[in-house]
């Protein structure tokens, strides 16, 4: 059996990139959780108010195009970091800010993709009673995505903070 | 002298099931406590646990969870569109033709899994000398085990979607069929998901090298 490297002294231990990876992985499950709870329990909704006013369905597909776009925060975040990944020379700090970064983007995207499925659903059953809620529905929506886009800044904010010095 | 409650525990009691979570995590910080409290609290180390387990259990870890967790999705999604579906073709039999479509975007979603586990596999080696403790060795055991997750969860949490999304599509098509097409637009928002999961899964493990 091989020794184990050296970690006592080291800032850039071989586990490092285990938190690192830990952030992309989490920053995408974590949206895709909120996003994918977001388009079902809308479309819930909308296949229900289909069957009384199929010509609204089209306008009220936008909280579905709103959980997918949590989504794509995730995946942004995803991306960057994983481009800043090396095999050496990745210091245990740029692994947290890492983690810290998708950890931020991922649980805001749960929690905003939450709040769209569950506001979609109802609002486009009372769209399809009453169309002048539209606009209401649209407003509450976007307060609800705005709550993703604060953790994609914060991530994005971190991880221009991360620094390999060994 | 019937009316009292059998359980004997004067009725307000509660069952094993909701007090474990409770109970485990109180068990946990005693042990945490006890061990930091008598001076062994080193011996909790998150580092030296990530580096004896071996890069190959990590990577094959990664593999398996990625099939295995997208054909669990996969199969998730299959069972709730094919309730539904069937449910409403009592009395809707035209519809069953029609919307096997989204039994088969829940059968993309284990496609995807396998895809990927095929392109990892195709990344693993046998390394049997001293250079498995080398950084880049546990790098290529992490980003694949990571890589796996990530897409066996994205494709879970997908599958469960769009079985969903295809159940409200049976149901909206049994009532009114030209709500079919409106509503496998949801569907097709729902795949996607998968599908950057795929992506996140592919440019982890690129990064890997043979």
């Amino acid at each position: 059996m091989a020794t184990l490297p050296p970690i006592a002294s080291d800032y850039c231990p071989p586990f490092a990139p285990f938190f690192g990876l830990m952030g992309v992985a989490s920053a995408m499950l974590f949206s895709s959780m909120g996003a994918g709870y977001g388009t079902f329990k809308s479309g819930i909704g909308i296949a229900g108010m289909g069957t009384f006013r199929p010509e609204l369905m089209m306008k009220a597909l936008i909280p579905v195009i709103m959980a997918g776009i949590i989504a794509v925060y995730g995946l942004v975040i995803s991306v960057l970091i994983a481009g800043a990944l090396v095999p050496s020379g990745y210091s245990l700090y740029t692994g947290f800010v890492h983690l810290g970064a998708g950890l931020s983007v991922g649980l805001t995207g749960l929690a905003a993709g939450y709040a769209i499925g569950i506001v979609g659903d109802v609002c486009v059953r009372g769209y399809a009673y009453q169309p002048r809620l539209f606009v209401a529905m649209v407003l509450v929506l976007i307060f609800a995505e705005v709550l993703g886009l604060y953790g994609l800044i914060v991530g994005l904010i971190l991880n221009t903070k991360s620094s390999n010095q060994c | 002298m019937g009316a009292y409650s059998t359980r004997g525990n004067g009725g307000g009691g509660y069952s094993a099931s909701s007090l474990l979570p409770y109970v485990s995590i109180t068990g946990l910080g005693l042990v945490g406590l006890y061990m930091l409290l008598t001076g062994s609290g080193e011996q909790f180390a998150v580092g030296e646990f990530l580096l004896s387990v071996s890069p190959h259990m990590w990577s094959l870890l990664g593999i398996s969870l990625c099939v295995g967790l997208s054909v669990a999705g996969a199969a998730w999604g299959i069972f709730i569109t094919g309730a539904s579906l069937v449910g409403a073709g009592v009395h809707a039999p035209r519809i069953v033709t029609k919307n096997l479509i989204s039994i088969i975007f829940c059968e993309v979603v284990a496609i995807y899994g396998l895809i990927m586990a095929i392109v990892f596999t195709a990344k693993l080696s046998n390394i049997q000398d001293a250079s498995i403790t080398s950084s880049e060795a546990y790098y290529k055991g992490f980003a694949l085990f990571w890589a796996g997750l990530t897409t066996g969860l994205c494709n879970l949490v997908c599958g469960v979607t769009v079985g969903v999304s295809g159940s409200s599509a049976a149901l909206a098509d049994a009532q009114d069929s030209q709500l079919f097409v409106k509503v496998l637009v949801i569907e097709i928002f729902g795949s996607i998901i998968g599908l950057f999961g795929l992506i996140v899964g592919l440019l982890v493990s690129g990064k890997v090298g043979n």
